[in-house]
């Protein structure tokens, strides 16, 4: 696993907004479904990552997104969840 | 997810229960064993066995007839007669399914020059298509029908899995042997790396913060091979944050490093009430309570970052050694569903706590 210099269009501390289906056409579907359409922040960025025991190509920048759990399942949910998400499913929030 | 790791996983998440003498364990709720037992099996059997099988089949890696020739000569066919003890009976399937994760992982060998990446085996056992996914197996209620039942379905699995082995030989994908030797390197891989990352983290503060920022080669430190699945994320427990690990798309974690994870992590209902219900899981499932001011952070899993948790070291524990720490480290506590030092939560519990939703 080595990290390539080439950073996505986030940087740490952005609100990005999880898009419901990805900006291009993409083999990766890995974005997880309950995040879809929710604001998160961006907490790291580890630009492109070559993962070859996982993916043929390399997918674009990945991020470490933090989402209030009351954003998404109500005000009972007090918790933080931290989700991995790649740039091509991310808007500006 | 996981778990296509095809270089390393390992022995199963209940070998720290078979630490204690046979017999000394007595089953204290045995429907809550068996419910973890169906679980698991039917995990391995559709996510790793029978999907692995389709793939290798779809894509000429191993031709049909070849596995036909290879099942007429397979010995594995006959029953054991189960034993009368109740407990022994469900014990003999615990150490059968144990056996039968390592031979399944076993398969994950790579094969020809081609390369397989984690990405297309999930496409292949519905990950991501309903229509793909390999159907679920009814068992029935009443205890002694299910454990025949569960019985059968181990026996078909360790066929299957013979079969699979020996039609990989005989095609000369794989060299006799390897199967063998691939087993003994997965038994080598196991939770008790993490407990030796989280002691050394314990006592060397620069260690620890080499870890969080370098990643996984920094456990060469330790002479612990650092694996090579995805970027190993380190979340260290605080008195302000308490860690909790899942991966609800699959059920990634860092198999390469840790073995394998605690049974119930690869189950709907860990998944599906972690993510949304924190503190109410843990406290019911896992009777563990995180107090009111403390955040509670779920990590989710995937094959790009797989989490592991860094528990709190427990409080007394100044004068012991590096290695007396590294005893008080828990597979339940590497992902956040137990404190170090503390005696996790038995199956049953956990099985009850998940609403049987397994």
């Amino acid at each position: 696993m080595s990290e390539t210099a080439e950073i996505g269009r986030f940087a740490v501390g952005d609100l990005v907004r999880v898009r419901t289906s990805p900006t291009m056409p993409t083999i990766n579907p890995r974005t997880p479904p309950y995040a879809l359409g929710h604001v998160g922040t961006v907490i790291k960025s580890y630009g492109i990552i070559v993962n070859p025991q996982d993916h043929h190509l390399p997918y674009k920048a990945l991020y470490t997104l933090s989402f209030k759990a009351s954003e998404i399942w109500g005000p009972k949910a007090t918790h933080v969840v931290v989700a991995e998400v790649h740039d091509e499913w991310l808007d500006p929030a | 997810m996981s778990g296509e790791n095809k270089d390393h996983d390992h022995d199963h998440d209940h070998d720290h229960e078979h630490e204690h003498p046979p017999g000394h364990m007595h089953l204290q709720d045995p429907d809550a064993n068996v419910a973890a037992i169906v679980s698991d099996l039917e995990y391995f059997r559709r996510k790793r066995l029978e999907s692995r099988l389709l793939y290798m089949l779809r894509r000429g890696y191993l031709p049909f007839a070849n596995l036909l020739k290879a099942a007429q000569k397979n010995p594995v066919t006959e029953q054991l007669i189960p034993a009368q003890d109740l407990d022994d009976r469900i014990k003999a399937l615990q150490e059968r399914l144990n056996s039968l994760v390592t031979g399944i992982l076993s398969l994950q060998i790579p094969i020809r020059a081609g390369s397989i990446a984690i990405e297309d085996t999930r496409f292949e056992r519905g990950d991501y298509d309903e229509r793909l996914r390999l159907a679920k197996r009814i068992y029935p209620e009443p205890l002694l029908e299910r454990l025949a039942a569960v019985e059968k379905v181990m026996l078909e699995s360790e066929f299957l899995v013979a079969t699979i082995q020996q039609a990989l030989i005989n095609s000369g994908e794989v060299k006799a042997g390897a199967f063998d030797e691939r087993i003994d390197a997965l038994k080598s891989i196991g939770w008790r790396n993490g407990a030796r990352i989280v002691a050394r983290a314990w006592v060397d503060p620069d260690f620890k913060q080499r870890l969080i920022t370098q990643g996984r080669e920094t456990v060469r430190e330790l002479d612990i091979p650092p694996g090579k699945l995805g970027i190993l994320g380190i979340a260290e427990n605080t008195d302000s944050v308490h860690n909790v690990v899942v991966c609800t798309l699959c059920s990634c974690y860092p198999h390469d490093l840790l073995g394998n994870p605690p049974w119930w992590y690869r189950t709907d209902g860990y998944k599906e009430r972690v993510i949304a219900d924190a503190r109410g899981m843990l406290d019911e499932a896992f009777s563990l309570k995180i107090r009111d001011g403390v955040e509670i952070r779920v990590h989710d899993s995937t094959s790009d970052v797989r989490w592991m948790v860094i528990p709190q070291r427990p409080t007394g524990t100044e004068n012991l050694s590096e290695e007396e720490l590294a005893n008080l480290v828990t597979p339940e506590s590497l992902v956040g569903t137990a404190l170090a030092g503390q005696t996790p939560a038995s199956a049953a519990n956990v099985a009850r706590g998940l609403d049987g939703v397994l």
